[in-house]
């Protein structure tokens, strides 16, 4: 029973942390644009089909040692450069020309894109890759390969599994959002980003380039969704065209219960999604896991209706 | 002596750690002009925000005419809140009692002959115990323990397997899943009761409720219907006293219209059916000739006594009536078709203090209504506001102009940094010294 709790306590923060790494991403731009980036998950979506399309590209399958561990991190770096970049270009292209708009109208451009990076992510699903299982229906699922050794760090004899994945999975995002947090904080970025979450007009005054802090936010949330793709690949083993629709609605409600535009509460949030989701699968049943899932999300926001770490912010009357 | 119209008892109102409003009494006698002064950021607006239940107070009480303004909790929110309860506790039990198995053990036997609704029940609330159960699988059925873990005996029919388990000694019912479904259902009852308090506790107190205990105010900042013309923003308020326009509410002799037609439409249809010669038809034509005259029916009644009625339109006429006569007496009569965005805004102040007027209240709060006046019009404004207090509503009011505040009003309250520091008549504040220290300063006038 207690190796029970401690294996869905592993299967929790792994994936939570994925959660987290892309609920980062919709929180700092609902942050500052006041904004819901739909297009995130499928970001997130296309940029995992790059890093099976490199891992293939790289041979890494069957790689092992130093090999292995370059190949990784060109892997990891130009997922994270590829998410950025295409998020970044998603921002300049359409959500810009219309920052002036009623809020509905990026809303709604932003499920338009949704769909074209859908129909893409077919497209790429496509190509007569090898690496893609040649000859595959283009929506079908894609294996990723199990690249990395796949022993118990805990010994085999032990009734808990820690796989070498599940501490790169966490190792990598703890060191990410640390990352992600200094530059927030202290960084003069990060202090720009946070002046124009808080008051963009004002911070235009201040002299700060806010379109400039805007396009840093989407380079940094889709460079996060690149880096959450590899893990998220590396971790669950199949990629599938539709799959950052379902990703990113869990990523986008662990944001709002942690409290939407704020960083710490979308790691909150992710974490907690993904205990409650791997406790719910083990002992109520895979299948009701939705329902359970969204119906103690509920639960919480009657408790915390701006999220567990959201501000109570009032409206002045 | 009767109770003050307003009271507030050691009202505090905190946003994170910032105190705004600090243990404030207040009390507003029937009849009176109070005021509540301060330097800005004292609490003033924080504390009429706190008394219209815009922001519920962090503790303290208001008492309107000696009973405190939240909702009481009644014996329906206590049945809404245990049903609420019941309800999560019982999903909770049902999730961590495995759905699957349940299923299984309670619902896919139905199939066999002789398994009834009662006998469903029955396994349910054994399955629930974690007693031993029976589960039909590839073909045989299983004699399981409670837990699932133990296979007892196998059978061919659920009819065997039944007896089987009579047969069975006294088996113990399985302890761990019977205390985690115990302790499902007791925590999922709890937090659902938790969950139902805390979302009533959000209505308690609200501006609507206020507003129906006859507490109306203006805004600082004006807050007025703005594409509606002046006619229409008062009348919005008047809605509460027009009495019943919606025909659905209307208390008539509703059922007296609808019951006979009803039962001649069932007559009708009867006839018609059996004329037809299809007897078994007959219950669904009755059904449906209810339905057609009885709706009929309430059609009309809808045009008689409703909406179209003479009364509602006297009604609505006068409504209209009291609307222009309030307009008059704020001075806005001219200007009741204009749309209230285009009103000057002095007028649009003006035009709040009227909408205010239209709820009926009996106690009137207004938010600085002299800022941004000119002289003439701020002496006005107090003639107007010793005008609301002789119809008989009693006023409570922020104000930074001193000359209108020591003008109108029979008692003074100051607030400094959310904490009251005086209160008295205009005379005993203007000669308080700590009053002077901390607000008025050196030159009297702000």
């Amino acid at each position: 029973m207690l190796d029970t709790i401690l294996q869905q306590l592993i299967i929790g923060l792994t994936n939570g942390m994925v959660f987290a790494l892309v609920a980062l991403g919709y929180t700092m731009v609902y942050g500052i644009l006041e904004f819901i980036n739909f297009a995130h998950g499928d970001v997130f979506m296309l940029t995992s089909f790059l890093a099976l399309t490199l891992v293939g590209l790289f041979d890494l399958q069957g790689a092992s040692g130093a090999s292995l561990a370059g190949g990784l991190c060109l892997v990891i770096l130009t997922c994270a450069l590829f998410g950025a970049g295409l998020n970044y270009v998603i921002d300049r292209l359409v959500y810009k020309p219309l920052r002036k708009a009623p809020k509905l109208a990026p809303l709604v451009s932003a499920i338009g894109v949704s769909f074209i990076l859908q129909n893409l992510g077919l497209f790429w699903g496509g190509m007569p890759l090898k690496v893609f299982g040649g000859g595959n229906q283009a929506a079908a699922p894609k294996a990723f390969p199990d690249i990395l050794p796949a022993h118990n760090l805990l010994g085999a004899g032990s009734g808990l599994t820690l796989m070498p994945k599940d501490v790169l999975v966490i190792g990598a995002s703890l060191v990410v959002m640390a990352a992600l947090y200094g530059v927030v904080r202290f960084s003069k970025l990060g202090k720009a980003m946070r002046a124009t979450a808080q008051d963009p007009a004002a911070a235009r005054l201040m002299g700060i380039d806010v379109d400039q802090v805007i396009g840093a936010t989407f380079l940094v949330g889709g460079g996060l969704a690149g880096f959450a793709a590899v893990i998220y690949s590396l971790y669950i083993n199949t990629i599938h065209y539709q799959m950052g629709y379902q990703n990113g609605l869990y990523a986008f409600t662990a944001a709002v219960v942690g409290g939407i535009g704020n960083i710490p509460g979308a790691v909150l949030g992710g974490l907690l999604l993904g205990l409650v989701r791997a406790y719910s699968d083990q002992f109520i049943g895979a299948q009701w896991q939705p329902a359970v899932l969204f119906g103690i999300l509920i639960l919480i926001l009657i408790f915390r209706p701006s999220g567990l770490l959201g501000s109570t912010a009032r409206e002045k009357v | 002596m009767t109770a003050p119209l307003l009271e507030v008892r050691k009202l505090t109102l905190k946003f994170g750690g910032l105190t705004a409003v600090s243990e404030v009494d207040l009390t507003v006698q029937e009849g009176e002009v109070a005021a509540v002064i301060g330097p800005n950021g004292a609490g003033k607006t924080s504390l009429f925000n706190a008394i219209t239940g815009i922001y519920e107070p962090t503790s303290g009480e208001v008492l309107l005419g000696g009973e405190d303004v939240r909702e009481p909790m009644t014996r329906r929110h206590l049945v809404q809140q245990a049903l609420a309860g019941l309800l999560l506790g019982t999903m909770a039990l049902l999730a961590t009692a495995n759905i699957d198995t349940m299923w299984l053990a309670v619902v896919k036997n139905r199939a066999e002959p002789g398994f009834s609704a009662g006998a469903m029940a029955q396994e349910a609330v054994r399955y629930l115990q974690a007693l031993p159960r029976i589960e039909p699988r590839v073909g045989r059925f299983f004699v399981v323990s409670g837990d699932g873990k133990t296979t007892l005996g196998t059978a061919k029919t659920r009819q065997e397997a039944l007896v089987l388990r009579d047969a069975l000694p006294p088996q113990p019912a399985a302890a761990t899943a019977r205390w985690l479904r115990l302790l499902a259902l007791v925590v999922g009852t709890a937090v659902g009761v938790a969950a139902a308090r805390a979302v009533w506790k959000r209505t308690r107190r609200t501006p609507t409720s206020l507003a129906r205990r006859g507490v109306a105010r203006t805004f600082q900042n004006i807050r007025l219907f703005h594409n509606m013309t002046v006619l229409e923003n008062v009348l919005v308020a008047m809605d509460r006293h027009l009495g019943h326009t919606q025909p659905w509410t209307h208390p008539s002799r509703r059922l007296d219209t609808l019951l006979p037609l009803g039962l001649l439409g069932m007559l009708l249809a009867l006839v018609a059916t059996l004329r037809l010669g299809d007897p078994a038809g007959a219950l669904p034509a009755i059904l449906l000739g209810a339905f057609l005259l009885g709706g009929i029916a309430y059609l009309v009644h809808i045009g008689r006594r409703g909406a179209f009625s003479q009364a509602t339109l006297a009604l609505e006429a006068a409504a209209s009536d009291k609307a222009l006569e309030l307009l008059t007496f704020v001075g806005l009569a001219q200007n009741a078709n204009d749309l209230s965005r285009n009103l000057p805004y002095g007028y649009q102040r003006r035009l709040e203090i009227a909408r205010a007027l239209a709820t009926q209240p009996r106690l009137l709060l207004l938010d600085e209504p002299a800022a941004g006046m000119n002289p003439s019009e701020t002496v006005a404004l107090m003639h107007l506001i010793r005008q609301i207090r002789d119809r008989g509503v009693t006023v409570l009011l922020i104000e930074h102009h001193m000359r209108v505040v020591m003008g109108i009003s029979d008692r003074i309250t100051v607030l400094v940094h959310g904490k009251r520091i005086a209160e008295g008549t205009a005379e005993e504040i203007r000669n308080n010294p700590s009053v002077i220290e901390a607000y008025l300063g050196t030159d009297g006038e702000h």
